[in-house]
């Protein structure tokens, strides 16, 4: 009794710390950065953190290989794609001082999901950020896509941010590493049917503002959506966002479809689209 | 840029359309191919016609047939082809079996028709008069087709023959015709030519002697006339005045012996003196009456003349004398009145001689009953001979006017003969023409009859068949490997016409630029299409099941046909010999 007591009375401490700080993994170490450097935004610190609350779900590389994760494996050359994808993207957030992206895209099953992660994980892989890479896709699963966990790194998160909509939980329970380093994932959860009321609710504001508030400068947040014409919730989720990405996919994507999307991102932070699937050698 | 294609477009179309095109292209491909193979081969054979010329020169015999080639092949073709012998020789070597059901009976024959081909075969010919090089037809080719090569042999060489017998036919009709034709020309024409000299004959003898033929001896008969005539005349002439010198003397002669009386001599000529007496009479009795011695006296005399003489003819003389007292009492009356005593005179005179003449005139024929003969011998001499003269100037008169008559006669021929002339030439000439033209019909009834001995001993221009009609032993159509390659490059348009229009139809967004130009915002980056190994191994999975399925599908169906339909060995010899047939056709395609 006095064991499991002991681990009982430790737990509740760590959650009690964690409860202080939200979202803060002890970081390993940190170099001293000079005002100048950090004026320039040009030297950031780099970044070596030791998840201390946040779960670890260790995948295997070849599961995440083939989860198409492919910022990982330095064999692959298209990473190069992702990697230019990343600087601009970064570059983009760096000019309005942001740090919220929204991927979305015309239609569904276009590679938000795919991209949102392995931008994410590109991020993650420069030294001086960190990411946090949510599943705001609160849908229905369908044939070809549950969610982003299932699909890309093949295991099974049934917690999520549904459940911290529904008050059910709170983030830090439900957040997971990967495995790799910088990279932490909310993933969705359950589906619901009314994401977008819950996408809007209160809760889900109060969320976006810690998220930013907190990690500014450092963290990147990645949301990934459904898409914008199946349903509110991209637009929803726009509201709080610094950027707004657009997934396009070369020969299914129709001009009709792609100029309806950007009448719905009139006005909204849109500042890239992404060529998707292309099967051409050449751009 | 957009406008201009560049090879990456296309290589990118091809990518995107790779299962329509092949799709397409496929089945395109299978359509063609079968339709390759299905078409039943058609056999085709064909003989060779040659129009020979006729053996002999046309310079010595003319040829039976005077069209050209081409005319004659065409018509003997309208024949050949008529539905009655096509019939025939459908019925003889049974074509068309499998469509005797589906077709009606004309279009059959249509068919037939359709499937019979007819080509001439044209070389350049010199003209042997002209000597310039003209292309005529020398030769023509038969053909038929259809699906058994032997029944086509048959029906070729059938259909060379039919031609051959009917050029044949034709050509003795031709010449038959001609023949018989010339021969009634030729008949006709002697008719008219009889007919025509009849009526010459006719007008010869109608008008004989006025022909222009005989001018010459009209006129010198005439001219013999003349002369006879003349002499004639000369000698009428001079018998003529033998005759008035005879009369002359003959006045002087009395015809009777003079007669006494009383002794004396009372006259010359006692016609004469009686002639007196009774005037002498008259003109008494006008003055006295009967009782007057003088007129007793001259009645006397008067009466014994009459006695001797007999009575003699006074008729005429009184009637002169009762002219002669009717015109005195009618002067006389006139300037003396009728009281006058002379013309009471003249009355009584004109009376009597009136009674005279009447009395004479009843009288008249029987008074000269008894003439006093003359019986002076030189007064009947002389009167003998005025009598010859008179016969002989009869006879010259009667002869000249014989003479004169036949002058006339040859006058008339002569002035006829010039109408004459005309007439008889006009038949002559009409004549003429008949005859010309009987004799060059009659040529050319010896033409055509040695024509058509050049026909009977088959020596006349004729058809020959040059070649027979061999056994096809391969296919002439269809042209397989043609149809095949045609599928191909049909397949092929097809495919890139259909896969185009999909294309065309598509408007998914290709390239960044297309985007950019939408987006007011750059393409980040283009992310390839990313398949991990184990996609490429499940689909190569799903390939394969795939094609385990469609096999097992084939097996399950093979096991039902062989339980319900037929037996499988039954059906393996069955797609051995469609293979069989499908490989040949290919086969005999390449």
């Amino acid at each position: 009794m006095s064991k499991l007591r002991k681990a009982l009375e430790k737990a509740k401490e760590n959650r009690g710390i964690e409860n202080q700080n939200f979202y803060r993994d002890i970081k390993k170490s940190q170099k001293p950065i000079s005002p100048k450097d950090r004026e320039n935004d040009l030297c950031r610190p780099e970044i070596d953190i030791c998840y201390s609350q946040t779960k670890i779900k260790k995948i295997e590389s070849h599961v995440l290989r083939k989860g198409k994760i492919i910022s990982l494996f330095h064999d692959i050359d298209k990473i190069d794609e992702i990697k230019t994808l990343r600087t601009q993207t970064l570059n983009f957030l760096n000019k309005v001082s942001g740090n919220i992206l929204l991927i979305t895209s015309a239609n569904p099953l276009e590679g938000k999901t795919f991209t949102a992660i392995n931008l994410g994980v590109s991020i993650a892989q420069e030294l001086d950020r960190t990411v946090l890479l949510v599943d705001a896709d609160l849908r229905e699963h369908t044939k070809y896509h549950k969610d982003f966990a299932t699909d890309f790194f093949g295991t099974d998160m049934t917690e999520g941010l549904s459940n911290y909509l529904l008050g059910q939980a709170e983030i830090p329970d439900l957040l997971v590493n990967p495995g790799i380093e910088r990279l932490v994932l909310l993933p969705a959860g359950r589906p619901l049917p009314n994401s977008a009321e819950l996408l809007g609710s209160p809760r889900m504001v109060m969320l976006v503002n810690d998220i930013k508030s907190r990690y500014s400068g450092d963290r990147i947040i990645i949301f990934d959506c459904s898409s914008l014409l199946n349903c509110a919730d991209a637009l929803v989720l726009s509201r709080y966002v610094d950027g707004i990405l657009l997934i396009v996919e070369q020969e299914r994507t129709t001009a009709a479809e792609l100029q309806k999307a950007m009448e719905l991102l009139k006005e909204k932070p849109f500042f890239g689209t992404v060529l998707n699937k292309s099967k051409s050698k050449v751009y | 840029m957009e406008n201009e294609i560049e090879s990456k477009d296309i290589k990118n179309f091809i990518r995107r359309r790779k299962k329509c095109l092949l799709i397409t292209f496929f089945l395109f491909l299978l359509l063609g191919l079968s339709i390759a193979i299905i078409l039943p081969p058609i056999y085709q054979s064909q003989t060779t016609i040659l129009i020979e010329e006729q053996q002999i020169s046309d310079e010595y015999v003319q040829s039976a047939y005077t069209g050209y080639a081409e005319e004659r092949i065409e018509m003997i073709n309208q024949q050949v082809l008529a539905r009655d012998k096509l019939m025939e020789i459908i019925d003889q070597y049974d074509l068309y079996a499998d469509l005797r059901d589906r077709l009606t009976k004309n279009e059959i024959i249509k068919k037939m028709r359709g499937d019979i081909y007819l080509e001439n075969i044209q070389a350049p010919l010199i003209n042997r008069r002209t000597s310039r090089s003209i292309i005529t037809t020398v030769a023509f080719t038969l053909s038929y087709e259809g699906k058994d090569p032997e029944s086509v042999q048959k029906v070729t060489n059938r259909l060379a023959s039919l031609y051959i017998e009917a050029d044949t036919l034709k050509r003795s009709e031709a010449v038959v015709n001609t023949t018989n034709f010339l021969k009634e020309e030729l008949s006709r024409l002697k008719k008219q030519i009889q007919i025509q000299e009849t009526k010459i004959s006719k007008f010869k003898r109608s008008n004989l002697g006025q022909l222009p033929e005989y001018t010459g001896s009209n006129l010198n008969t005439i001219s013999r006339l003349e002369e006879q005539r003349q002499r004639i005349e000369m000698q009428l002439r001079s018998v003529e005045e033998k005759n008035i010198m005879l009369k002359g003397k003959i006045a002087t002669v009395d015809p009777l012996t003079p007669i006494i009386i009383d002794g004396k001599r009372v006259a010359a000529n006692p016609k004469e003196r009686l002639k007196f007496l009774y005037l002498e009479l008259i003109s008494l009795q006008s003055v006295y009456s009967k009782k007057h011695p003088d007129i007793k006296k001259v009645k006397r005399e008067i009466s014994e003349l009459e006695s001797k003489i007999g009575k003699s003819d006074t008729y005429v003389a009184k009637v002169k004398k009762l002219m002669y007292v009717k015109n005195q009492l009618a002067v006389k009356k006139g300037e003396l009145g009728s009281n006058h005593p002379d013309v009471i005179k003249l009355t009584k005179e004109e009376k009597v001689l009136s009674q005279e003449v009447n009395k004479l005139a009843t009288g008249h024929e029987t008074a000269n009953i008894s003439k006093e003969k003359p019986d002076n011998p030189l007064y009947i001499n002389l009167e003998s001979q005025i009598a010859s003269t008179e016969a002989d100037i009869k006879s010259f008169k009667l002869a000249i006017q014989k003479l004169n008559s036949e002058s006339v006669k040859y006058y008339k021929r002569i002035e006829n003969g010039p109408r004459v002339e005309k007439k008889y030439n006009e038949l002559l000439r009409d004549f003429e023409v008949i005859r010309v033209k009987y004799r060059e019909i009659s040529d050319k009834l010896m033409t055509a009859k040695s024509t058509k001995e050049l026909e009977e001993t088959d020596r006349g221009e004729k058809f020959i068949i040059k070649s027979k009609a061999y056994l096809p032993e391969k296919p002439t159509k269809p042209n397989r490997l043609g149809i095949s390659i045609l599928a191909c490059i049909v397949a092929l348009g097809a495919s890139i016409g259909f896969s185009s229009i999909r294309e065309g139809l598509d408007h998914s967004l290709k390239t960044a630029d297309q985007i950019k130009n939408l987006t007011a915002v750059p393409v980040l980056s283009v992310i390839s299409f990313i398949v991990t190994d184990e996609e490429k191994r499940s689909a190569r999975f799903k390939k394969l099941f795939w094609s385990f399925g469609i096999l097992m599908v084939i097996g399950l169906s093979l096991v039902i046909v062989d339980q319900f339909i037929m037996k499988l060995d039954n059906l393996a010899l069955k797609l051995n010999q469609i293979w069989t047939i499908v490989f040949e056709r290919i086969g005999l395609a390449a």
